[in-house]
């Protein structure tokens, strides 16, 4: 059983995400704002698929808080609806595995984050 | 003796049509504010904020947020303002000189560095000590200045604002998270919109996590959840109402989004005012208007500001009677507008009810029940009849109340119990059976005061954030 | 943000609000004849407590009606939203298990699910929605070729194809274009970025010019059609006027369209500074340098407005050469600090040493300020 935390406030997308991710053979929770998505965040996941909007705080604070307070290098795949430049150069420095866009395909994110979850 | 009678008589001719005057003109904002704010209701695009958010095309925003001695709150605030959902933007907090330890809980909860800033010096302020920048958030700047006021502390930090709009708030404003991308989004699709209001809704009761508004209660006090009632009548109606008409003169200080460029011009804040904000708005229309330019300032009712209101009977008067100290001052620097054809609506009918039935009101008001005894020792005084006139005074302000209420029953993140409801549209009756009556009192007291006090703000017994 | 405001509630606003103007003002003339002995008190009187009993009539029939409407609007929110969760699941399964989905008619909660999963996804799966949507759009297009639909349900529909994003539908929008209502024309622009694709582009490129659109529309909508952009670009630049132009000029640059940075240049020379400007700032966010421009970027240099000196000084150091270095220079003794301050962070771009070069011995202390304060940013 692989858990995977999904930061994540649009139902829709949070429901696309859990089957998805459950079909393909992963343990699911959803933290829909921030302040539940810090506090999920100090548990042990296989990966993160993290949304930058979420009610209450920013996606790059709580990643802030995963790579530099809780020290942690769990994959984190970025999936969300903002593209500009700035966004990305951020998250990148903050050091994400892979920055996706909205709107997204399932297969696709499935395979990457195979990619990351595999090899670690 | 003849004398008096004739005065009395007039006198009751005055009030009467005064009074019809005053009421018709309610109904006039209850109608034009309603009917914009249901209409905005039913033809926002939630699908075009989404889209505005999610690609190049907003303005970025400078979030100026002048505080005084604010220890115990300001990192929350900060903090709250710092993770508004909005793609570029900076926040400028500027410490008007505090003498608690305000700057050193910002420099502890952001990890500020002192820097030496070169910026252009467009407003004359009182001294800046430093300028500090954060290791953390690359978009906070904090300015530790001498005590100046509020405006000073405004004029500050719109002297080191970088961006094309300007967000001035309240250190104690919690902001919606989409509030500036509703309210800048005017901007960007007419380019004749000078400045936006948003409403405000007290904060109080309400449950708050991590700057965000979870769930709305009703407060405990008395007097908080009077204002609730007043807040929605102000915003829904009375600003609705106004920027229907295209005469909005009030722009909260608690959050209004401007045209950077275009306050600069006129010379930015009013530093000898306490009506700061609402100075700044009419000097904007009088510049505009004077140099025959197109323009539009409006109130949009869904950019949603939460803030602290006063909990106790000595606070609330005293921000009563600043706010009524802070009218007259306003309506006599500008007096030149009023019944002026050169401004408009400004000049023939905003600016003379803003004189005659906001800042006279309450001496009306107030001679009203001090000349009750009098007409009762002239034998001039029919009780019944008397009684009978205050309860339909009382009947229609509570009618208005409750349109208010209903107003904001519409909105999706309401007070959501039923019995709040309820308690909310009795509370509306109560409003006009003595608290109405205390306040006019304090504004009547303030308008002879306005000399005395010029410019003289108070303190705020800070409750502090109810949080789960 | 907001509930749809129910018809109902505005018609009883506007009836208590006319009843009571009626009851006051009937009260006002009754009253101004007593004062003047024209009526006779028992008809003051009389008006007085009729004025009384309507608005308490008044007063009791709409705190009831919030009452209920608040009830009412409560349960039935409770029961969209779960109703939206449940289509939203069957669609989803349906969608993974590659079966047809739950025949329609489908209500509204099952409308906005499928119109979300649209929207969210893209590939294979979105265009098995699109299939699906299929059977329900004319739905919305008969809403838009009606007579009698009201305003909101008109932009209703508008945002509902804007998500659909089904080419066909682009006729239906088209036509909105030319409405005489500024909001309906915005609507159907947005929802015409979004539908428009291959020779469809054409068609929406020749109804915005004709549509009269404020700049910033203009722009969002050319931000919106992302990378079909450039038909409709062209169609502006060639054909537009200055608000379409305007924001082909932006929309380039936001949008990167390097493959148009040659049609940009000439701008440099237009007499309109705001287009001026615009062709400068889609320069600098391309990094296209504009060679064989070098003159007229000089002239910039020097021009009264500060906005397009400013400009000017940022998109010089995109040349990287001797005269661009000078140039700069020069301009950090503009008086101006945001062209001191774009100079010095042109420098920065181009050559770091010489930016230290300023910081130290240049002759205009302002301007050796700012080259200060430029590397210590960097830093």
């Amino acid at each position: 059983m692989r858990p995977v935390l999904v930061v994540e406030d649009d139902v829709t997308v949070a429901k696309l995400l859990q089957v998805a991710l459950t079909r393909a053979g992963y343990e699911v929770f959803i933290a829909g704002d921030y302040a539940s998505a810090r506090e999920a965040l100090g548990k042990d996941w296989a990966a993160v698929v993290l949304d930058i909007n979420v009610p209450g705080g920013s996606g790059l604070d709580l990643l802030r808080y995963l790579r530099r307070e809780l020290k942690r290098n769990t994959p984190v795949l970025v999936l969300s609806g903002l593209k500009q430049e700035r966004s990305v150069a951020e998250a990148q420095a903050l050091g994400v595995q892979e920055y996706l866009t909205k709107p997204f395909s399932p297969g696709e994110l499935l395979k990457r984050l195979e990619r990351y979850v595999a090899s670690r | 003796m003849n004398l008096l009678l004739d005065f009395l008589f007039l006198y009751q001719v005055v009030i009467l049509w005064y009074f019809a005057l005053l009421n018709l003109f309610y109904a006039l904002f209850a109608f034009f504010g309603l009917g914009m704010v249901a209409r905005y209701a039913r033809e926002l695009s939630e699908l075009s904020l989404k889209d505005l958010l999610e690609r190049e095309a907003y303005l970025p925003v400078s979030i100026l947020v002048p505080t005084y001695n604010e220890e115990k709150t300001i990192a929350h605030s900060v903090r709250s303002f710092l993770s508004l959902h909005y793609p570029e933007f900076e926040v400028i907090v500027v410490a008007d000189g505090p003498k608690d330890r305000t700057l050193e809980v910002l420099k502890e909860a952001f990890r500020l560095v002192e820097v030496e800033w070169v910026y252009r010096r467009a407003l004359p302020t009182k001294p800046v000590r430093a300028v500090y920048r954060s290791l953390v958030y690359p978009n906070l700047i904090v300015v530790d200045k001498e005590n100046g006021g509020k405006a000073d502390a405004l004029n500050a930090g719109l002297n080191l604002a970088r961006y094309p709009l300007f967000c001035a708030v309240d250190a104690d404003s919690l902001l919606d998270a989409q509030a500036l991308l509703r309210a800048s989004r005017l901007f960007l699709e007419d380019d004749r919109v000078l400045a936006v209001g948003g409403t405000i809704r007290p904060l109080n009761g309400a449950v708050v996590r991590e700057g965000v508004v979870e769930a709305l209660h009703l407060p405990r006090g008395f007097l908080e959840k009077m204002q609730i009632v007043e807040y929605a009548r102000a915003f829904f109606m009375g600003r609705a109402g106004w920027s229907a008409m295209g005469a909005l003169l009030i722009i909260s200080g608690a959050f209004g989004l401007f045209r950077r460029e275009e306050a600069l011009r006129v010379g930015g804040y009013r530093t000898d005012t306490v009506g700061e904000d609402m100075e700044l708005v009419v000097r904007l229309h009088r510049r505009a208007r004077e140099e025959g330019r197109e323009y539009r300032i409006v109130y949009t009712p869904d950019p949603i500001c939460y803030t602290e209101v006063p909990a106790d009977w000595a606070t609330l008067r005293k921000q009563r009677n600043r706010w009524h100290r802070g009218l007259w001052e306003v309506l006599w620097n500008h007096r030149v507008m009023l019944f002026n054809p050169r401004y408009g609506r400004l000049g023939l009918l905003a600016m003379p009810y803003f004189v005659l039935f906001e800042a006279l009101a309450p001496v009306v008001e107030v001679l009203g029940y001090v000349l009750f005894p009098v007409f009762y020792l002239l034998g001039l005084f029919n009780a019944e009849f008397a009684f009978l006139f205050f309860l339909l005074a009382v009947a229609y302000g509570v009618l208005l109340s409750q349109l208010a209420v209903g107003m904001e029953t519409l909105l999706l993140k309401r007070y959501p119990r039923l019995r709040d409801r309820l308690a909310l549209l009795l509370l509306a009756i109560l409003e006009g059976l003595g608290y109405r009556q205390i306040l006019a009192w304090e504004r009547f007291l303030a308008t002879f005061q306005v000399w005395r006090k010029r410019g003289v703000w108070g303190e705020m017994r800070r409750k502090g954030l109810e949080s789960a | 943000m907001w509930r749809r405001g129910e018809r109902l509630y505005a018609l009883l606003v506007v009836l208590v609000v006319l009843l009571e103007a009626l009851a006051l003002g009937g009260l006002v003339v009754a009253f101004s004849g007593r004062i003047f002995n024209l009526l006779g008190s028992p008809v003051a009187y009389r008006a007085l407590f009729q004025a009384l009993v309507l608005t308490g009539l008044a007063l009791t029939f709409l705190s009831a009606y919030i009452l209920l409407y608040h009830a009412y609007t409560a349960s039935k929110e409770r029961l969209d939203r779960k109703a939206y969760e449940d289509w939203l699941a069957r669609f989803t399964e349906a969608l993974f298990n590659e079966e047809p989905p739950p025949p329609p008619p489908w209500p509204r909660p099952a409308l906005e699910a499928l119109l979300n999963l649209r929207e969210m996804l893209k590939g294979e799966f979105s265009e098995r929605i699109a299939d699906w949507l299929r059977q329900v759009y004319p739905h919305w297009i008969r809403l838009l070729k009606s007579r009698w639909a009201s305003r909101p349900a008109r932009l209703e529909a508008l945002d509902a194809l804007a998500q659909a994003r089904l080419p066909e539908t682009l006729e239906a929008i088209l036509p909105y274009l030319s409405h005489r209502d500024p909001v309906l024309r915005l609507g159907a622009a947005r929802a015409g970025a979004r539908v428009a694709r291959g020779e469809g582009l054409g068609r929406l490129a020749a109804a915005l010019l004709e549509a009269g659109l404020p700049r910033g529309a203009l722009l969002e909508v050319l931000l919106l059609l992302e990378e079909r952009a450039t038909p409709v670009v062209e169609a502006f630049l060639s054909r537009g006027g200055r608000e379409e132009v305007w924001a082909a000029l932006e929309a380039i640059g936001r949008l990167k369209l390097v493959a148009l940075a040659e049609r940009v240049l000439p701008f440099l020379d237009h007499p309109d500074p705001e287009l001026k400007a615009a062709a400068m700032r889609a320069l600098y966010r391309m990094r296209y340098p504009p060679k064989g421009y070098e003159g007229l970027l000089l002239a910039a240099l020097k021009d009264q407005q500060e906005f397009l000196r400013a400009h000017a000084a940022r998109l010089m150091a995109l040349l990287g050469n001797e005269l661009a270095q000078r140039a700069l220079w020069k301009a950090l003794s503009d008086p101006s600090f945001y062209v001191r301050r774009a100079a010095a962070e042109g420098l920065l771009l181009m050559n770091r040493g010489f930016l230290a070069r300023a910081a130290e011995g240049h002759p205009d202390p302002f301007g050796r300020a700012m080259a200060q304060q430029v590397l210590r940013v960097a830093a």
